[in-house]
C-alpha cells in the first residue's frame, strides 16, 4: 500500500493522464470548430497544399456517386493510387491499388479486382459506410511508397512517424511499425511495435509492443536501438511548419518517408493517444516540465485545477 | 482568470448551500427512518376454480379470509362468483370462512380480492416470566394433543422435557424447544407432514415444524397452535405457510421455525386462521385448482410536508413510484459512473448505460438480468459483421439491429412463459434503445480493439452495473431525495469538481507505473 501511494504520487508529477491532457491541453489549447481541419483528410490537405507543406498528391476527390464514373476515367493514367474515405477512422475503407505488370487491369492486395467492385466501394464511402452514416467524400492520391530503411526492419506495410506538438514544439516522438501479428497495421493496439525516438539525435530507441521493450524487431531480429532515421531533420521541420499553419497547439502529426519524395505528412489527430509516453519511456508531463519554452502550460502537480 | 474566479464561487455555492440546507432539515427533524422508507401494500387474489362433474350438480368451496388486526389492515375486498352464493361465516378462535355454494353445470370461477397492508410485528418477553401454572378454560382447545399434533406420544413429550427441564423460566424454554425445531433440516415438500413424523425424520417443510413445535410447546404445558396464511411477494403461486404462536405472559406470540422468525413477525405474512385446519376444502371428487395472485405496491403513507421539500410530487396522480423513483435516482447513479469513469478509469459502453441497466434490472433481478443483458447485446452485436460486410448503410443497420433486439426480447418473454419461467419473461421490461446502441457499440468496439476489448469493456460496463444497483434498489434514497433535494446541486458541485481534476486513473496507474519503475 505504501509503494502504491509512493509511486503514484511519482506517476501524478510524471506521466500525462487522459484528465490532464484534454483539462489542460486539448481544451485550451484546440478549438472545437478547428477539428474539422485534422479529422477531415481532404480539408487537411487544402491547407497543407495552400502553404506548400508536403504530402501526398491528390489525384482528385469526389463528392457526388454521378462523378465516379468519369473521376475513375481520370485515373487510368496512374500506376499505382490510394482510396481513402475522408471522415474514416481506424484505415477503415482505405483501398490501395495497383496496375498489373501489363498495364491494364487493376489489382488490390495483389487480387484482380473489378471495375465494378472498386465504384462499389467508392459509392459506399460516399454514402457513409466508413464515417457512421453521414455522407463522405472520397480522396484519391499518391500511393506512397516507403523509404528502404523501413523495410530493412520489417519488409511490408507503411510504417509511419508520429510527432506530438505543442505550440509549435515537438514533445515526444514514436516511429509506428507493423509486425507479423498486426497484418499490415502499425498501431499499437492491433499489435504493432512502437518505437521510441532520440529527437536530437535522430536516432531509434527501444521498441514496446504493449507488452515488453526490444532491442530487436521480435519477427526479424534486424537491429532498431541506435538506428539512425534518414531525413530526421527534415521530418522534424515539416512537422514544425505543419504545425504553426495549423490553427491547433496540441496536435499528432502522421508523416511516412517515401522512397523518391522524402517525408510527406498523412494525416494530423487533435487527441493524438497517451502510450507513446509508454513506448518513449518517458512522461510527457515531465518533459513539459522540463521544456524551456513549454514551462508553465501545465500547473504544477496540482491535482485539482482550479 | 476571472472565468475561474466565476467557477470558484459557483463550486463553492453549490457545495455550501445545500450542505447547510440539509443540516437544517437533519437538525429540524426532517430526517426521520419512519418517513423516509416507503410502505409496502399487496394487492392480493385468491382464485380458485371449480368444475362439475355433472351437469346442475350441487357444489361448494370453503376457504378462510383474512380479517383485520394489529399486524394486518385488510382493505376494500371483493367478492367474485358467477353462480355459486357466497356466505361468510366467522368461527370464534379460527377465522372467518368463506363459503360458496350453489349449483352448476359447467366450470366455475370464484374470487375474493383485497389489499392488504401489514405492520412487523416485534414482541418483548420478559426474561423471568414462570411457566404456566393454571392455563384459562378458553385456552383448553391449545393444550392436548391433535390428530396431527401428537403432543402425547412418548418421544415428543421425551425430547419437550429433555430439552426444557433444565431451564427455570419460560422465554428460554420456549427458546429451546424453538431453536431444536428451527435448526431441523428443511425438506421442500408440498405434503402434510404431522409432528410425530416431522420428528422422527428430523426434517420437515414449514408445516411439519410449525406442527412440531406446537407439540413440544403442549407436551410441556405451554399453550401453543398453529397459524395458516400465506407469505406475500409479487407473484403467483399456490404456496400456503404454517406458523407458529405460543401463549407467553397473557399474549399470543408469533414464531416461525423454519424461516427462523423469533417472537416476530415479519409485514409480509399475512394471516388467515388460527389452529390446525385446511385453507381450502371444496366438494370432494371434482377438479379444482386455485392460485393466489400477489402484486406488491410500494406508496410512502406519511408525507413529510417540511419545506423545501419535493414530497408534494407523490400527490400526482397516475405518476407511479417506480418512474419517479428512476427520475429521482438517475442522476445519483450517474454521478457514480462519472467517478468510476474518471477517477478509477473504467470504460463503460455509454456513460448513462450502467445507470440505466441497474434500473431495469429491479424487475428482474440482478444476476440474471445482467446475463440476459450480456447476452443480448453480444447476440445482437455479432449481428454487424454481416451486415457490415454487406455495406449495409449506418441508419438501415441501427435499425435492423433495434429489430433484432425486439425480436430477441419477445422470444425470450415468449420462452419464459412456455417453461412457466418469470424473470424471464420479464425480459420484455428492458430498454430497447439502449441495448442496441450497447450492441452496436460491442460490435465497433470488436472491429476497433479486438474481441477481448470488446468483451472487457462488456464486463466494465456490468462492473458499474452491480455498483449503482444497491443503490437504486433502496427504498430509503427515494426518501431522502424527496426530503434533501438540494442534493442535486451538491451533484452538480461535485461534478464540476470532477470535470476539472486532473490527476491520474487508477487504471493509468497500472498501465503506465512502468515510467516510474526504477
Amino acid at each position: 500500500m505504501r509503494s502504491f501511494i509512493k509511486k503514484s504520487k511519482k506517476l501524478q508529477e510524471v506521466l500525462l493522464g487522459i484528465n490532464q491532457r484534454n483539462v489542460e491541453l486539448i481544451y485550451p489549447h484546440n478549438n472545437i470548430k478547428n477539428y474539422k481541419l485534422a479529422d477531415d483528410k481532404v480539408l487537411t490537405k487544402t491547407v497543407l497544399e495552400k502553404h506548400g507543406l508536403a504530402c501526398a498528391e491528390t489525384y482528385i476527390v469526389i463528392e457526388e456517386i454521378s462523378y465516379i464514373e468519369s473521376a475513375w476515367e481520370s485515373l487510368t493514367q496512374y500506376q499505382k493510387i490510394a482510396v481513402k474515405p475522408a471522415n474514416g477512422r481506424g484505415g477503415g475503407g482505405i483501398m490501395i491499388l495497383k496496375k498489373d505488370q501489363n498495364g491494364k487491369d487493376w489489382l488490390s492486395g495483389g487480387k484482380a479486382i473489378a471495375k465494378a467492385q472498386v465504384i462499389k466501394h467508392l459509392a459506399d464511402i460516399i454514402t457513409g459506410v466508413y464515417s457512421l452514416g453521414s455522407r463522405d467524400k472520397v480522396l484519391v492520391e499518391y500511393c506512397i511508397e516507403p523509404h528502404p530503411f523501413f523495410y530493412e526492419i520489417f519488409p511490408s506495410g507503411v510504417p509511419d512517424f508520429r510527432v506530438i506538438l505543442l505550440k509549435n514544439t515537438p514533445v515526444l516522438s514514436m516511429l509506428r511499425v507493423p509486425t507479423e501479428r498486426s497484418d499490415g497495421k502499425a498501431n499499437l493496439h492491433q499489435g504493432g511495435l512502437g518505437i521510441g525516438i532520440d529527437m536530437e539525435n535522430g536516432t531509434l530507441k527501444m521498441a514496446y509492443d504493449g507488452h515488453r521493450y526490444y532491442e530487436n524487431h521480435p519477427d526479424t531480429n534486424s537491429q532498431i536501438k541506435g538506428r539512425l532515421i534518414p531525413y530526421w531533420e527534415e521530418t522534424m521541420a515539416l512537422a514544425i511548419q505543419t504545425s504553426k499553419v495549423f490553427p491547433l497547439d496540441y496536435l499528432g502529426i502522421d508523416i511516412v518517408i517515401d522512397k523518391k519524395l522524402g517525408p510527406l505528412i498523412m494525416e494530423i489527430n487533435v487527441r493524438p493517444g497517451l502510450s507513446i509516453q509508454l513506448v518513449n519511456q518517458e512522461g510527457m508531463q515531465k518533459v513539459l516540465h522540463e521544456h524551456p519554452s513549454l514551462k508553465g502550460v501545465l500547473s504544477s502537480s496540482m491535482e485539482v485545477h482550479f | 482568470m476571472t472565468t475561474y474566479k466565476l467557477y470558484h464561487l459557483s463550486v463553492g455555492l453549490l457545495l455550501s448551500i445545500p450542505l447547510f440546507m440539509s443540516a437544517w432539515k437533519w437538525n429540524k427533524g426532517y430526517m426521520d427512518a419512519d418517513i423516509l422508507v416507503p410502505d409496502t401494500k399487496f394487492n392480493v387474489e385468491m382464485f380458485c376454480s371449480i368444475v362439475p362433474l355433472f351437469e346442475d350438480t350441487e357444489l361448494f368451496v370453503k376457504m378462510y379470509l383474512p380479517q383485520s388486526n394489529q399486524h394486518q389492515e385488510i382493505l376494500h375486498p371483493a367478492v367474485k362468483a358467477d353462480h355459486l352464493v357466497f356466505k361468510p361465516m366467522v368461527k370464534k378462535d379460527i377465522g372467518k370462512r368463506g363459503i360458496w355454494r350453489g349449483s352448476v353445470d359447467e366450470a366455475e370461477n370464484l374470487s375474493y380480492s383485497f389489499q392488504y397492508r401489514g405492520k412487523k410485528m416485534k414482541y418483548l418477553i420478559a426474561e423471568d416470566l414462570p411457566f404456566p401454572q393454571r392455563v384459562p378454560d378458553s385456552l383448553s382447545l391449545y393444550m392436548g394433543a391433535e390428530e396431527y399434533i401428537q403432543s402425547d406420544q412418548f418421544l415428543i413429550k421425551q425430547l419437550a422435557t429433555e430439552l426444557t427441564q433444565d431451564k427455570v423460566d419460560l422465554k428460554n424454554a420456549v427458546f429451546a424447544l424453538y431453536a431444536y425445531v428451527h435448526s431441523m433440516p428443511s425438506i421442500k415438500t408440498k405434503d402434510l407432514t404431522d409432528a410425530l413424523t416431522a420428528l422422527i425424520n428430523n426434517g420437515a417443510s414449514c408445516n411439519g415444524k410449525s406442527r412440531l413445535l406446537v407439540a413440544l410447546c403442549r407436551a410441556v404445558g405451554i399453550p401453543a397452535r398453529t397459524v395458516g396464511g400465506i407469505i406475500l411477494e409479487t407473484s403467483q403461486k399456490r404456496t400456503s405457510h404454517l406458523w407458529v404462536e405460543i401463549w407467553m405472559g397473557g399474549q399470543w406470540i408469533s414464531f416461525d421455525p423454519l424461516n427462523g422468525h423469533f417472537a416476530s413477525l415479519p409485514a409480509h405474512y399475512l394471516q388467515l386462521y388460527y389452529g390446525d385446519h385446511f385453507l381450502i376444502t371444496h366438494t370432494p371428487g371434482v377438479p379444482f385448482d386455485y392460485n393466489f395472485i400477489i402484486k406488491e405496491e410500494k406508496q410512502f403513507l406519511t408525507q413529510n410536508s417540511g419545506l423545501l421539500t419535493l414530497w408534494g410530487l407523490l400527490s400526482i396522480k397516475d405518476v407511479p413510484l417506480g418512474l419517479l423513483k428512476t427520475i429521482l435516482i438517475l442522476p445519483l447513479c450517474a454521478l457514480i459512473v462519472g467517478i468510476f469513469r474518471n477517477v478509477v478509469g473504467l470504460k463503460t459502453i455509454g456513460i448513462f448505460l450502467p445507470a440505466i441497466i441497474a434500473i431495469s434490472l429491479e424487475s428482474i433481478g440482478l444476476g440474471f438480468g445482467m446475463m440476459a443483458f450480456a447476452l443480448v447485446i453480444a447476440v445482437v452485436g455479432l449481428l454487424h459483421f454481416p451486415l457490415e460486410k454487406w455495406g449495409i448503410l449506418h441508419t438501415p443497420k441501427l435499425i435492423i439491429m433495434l429489430t433484432a433486439v425486439v425480436i430477441s426480447l419477445l422470444s425470450l418473454s415468449y420462452l419464459g412463459i412456455l417453461l412457466g419461467h418469470q424473470m424471464l419473461t420479464a425480459i420484455i421490461f428492458f430498454p430497447i434503445i439502449v441495448l442496441t446502441i450497447a450492441a452496436e457499440k460491442f460490435a465497433k468496439t470488436i472491429i476497433e480493439e479486438g474481441f477481448q476489448e470488446a468483451l472487457k469493456l462488456q464486463a466494465q460496463t456490468l462492473l458499474l452495473t452491480l455498483i449503482c444497483y444497491p443503490v437504486f434498489a433502496s427504498d430509503f434514497m427515494i426518501g431522502y431525495l424527496l426530503t434533501f433535494p438540494e442534493t442535486y446541486f451538491l451533484i452538480i458541485g461535485l461534478l464540476l469538481i470532477l470535470g476539472r481534476w486532473i490527476g491520474i486513473r487508477l487504471t493509468e496507474y497500472f498501465r503506465f507505473k512502468a515510467l516510474v519503475q526504477n
